[in-house]
């Protein structure tokens, strides 16, 4: 029995139908592996910054072990806030265009810390001839006393990374 | 005109007075920014301060009392018009002077609370109802 031409007509709409399921269900699949791979790109890119945001912490919480438990000299001070001052920021830059995070969150760790610890009589007198030195006890206390306020900072700014969403 | 605080004062920065160090915000002011802003001011120059360069920071102290003090000196309206602190690799260094130093000195030029000096210095410019004059202006040396 041969097929007449409304019948290869009908066969060719149904192979045409078949044809266009089959491209949209594989773009469909191509979609959702897009989105699947960009969302795991995303949370990879989230997971790569909170942990520069915990190294930063670390360089800060380094820091505040020197000055409090060994002798340094004005220079050294100076520099290492300044190393880690410089990462800090840069990291926020990034940050700020990738999350929104305001670039001001360390702030307080960048200056105020600062001149805690160069505004004190110890550091003062060491200052001339850069010579080693020990901070005392009460200096001591207030460096302690503005990591423990601070220290949540960095737990902020991981929360602006991972609550993108919700701003 | 461009000044570059590193390459062209010091490349180890004190803190604020000249009582505890050579290289003091104090001296920096006395030294080279009252007379180079002069120079920018007589002739509508903007001063591009530059922050960025060397191995050692600054200090909050530094930045406060040299910036500071010209303010005190210009007023903030003339400071602001004029200077252009650049400060890239440690921008911090900007929200520093913007929240604190300016409004805290600009404070102390309506209340007529000079600077503590520890040494003494040459005579240096200040505007006085619109015009510069040139003076030394505080003579008492501080103990701090």
């Amino acid at each position: 029995m041969s097929l007449t031409p409304s019948d290869w007509l009908s066969v060719s709409g149904l192979a045409l139908s078949a044809m266009a399921m089959v491209v949209s269900a594989m773009v469909a699949i191509w979609i959702v592996d897009k989105l699947q791979r960009s969302l795991e790109n995303r949370q990879q890119l989230k997971d790569h910054f909170s942990k520069e945001v915990l190294v930063v912490r670390e360089q800060y919480r380094e820091l505040v072990r020197n000055m409090t438990g060994s002798t340094q000299t004005p220079r050294q001070i100076r520099s290492s806030f300044k190393t880690t001052g410089i990462y800090a920021s840069d990291l926020l830059q990034l940050l700020h265009t990738q999350f929104g995070t305001p670039v001001d969150m360390l702030i307080p760790f960048q200056t105020e810390l600062l001149g805690i610890a160069t505004d004190c009589e110890e550091y003062n007198n060491a200052s001339r001839h850069n010579r080693k030195f020990k901070y005392r006890k009460t200096t001591i206390a207030q460096i302690i006393e503005f990591e423990k306020s601070h220290d949540k900072l960095f737990n902020n700014i991981l929360m602006t990374i991972y609550n993108e969403n919700e701003r | 005109m461009e000044f570059n605080i590193h390459r062209d004062y010091s490349e180890d920065t004190g803190i604020r007075h000249s009582k505890y160090s050579e290289t003091s915000g104090e001296d920096f002011y006395h030294e080279k920014l009252n007379d180079i802003f002069y120079k920018c001011y007589t002739e509508g120059e903007i001063l591009h301060l530059v922050l960025d360069g060397g191995d050692d920071g600054y200090t909050p102290s530094f930045l406060d009392e040299s910036i500071g003090n010209l303010v005190y000196d210009f007023t903030l309206e003339v400071v602001r018009n004029l200077l252009d602190v650049v400060s890239t690799w440690e921008p911090y260094w900007l929200t520093l002077l913007e929240n604190k130093t300016y409004p805290k000195w600009e404070k102390r030029r309506e209340m007529g609370e000079q600077a503590k000096i520890t040494k003494v210095h040459g005579p240096w410019y200040r505007l006085v109802n619109g015009h510069v004059e040139k003076s030394v202006w505080i003579t008492e040396v501080s103990s701090v």
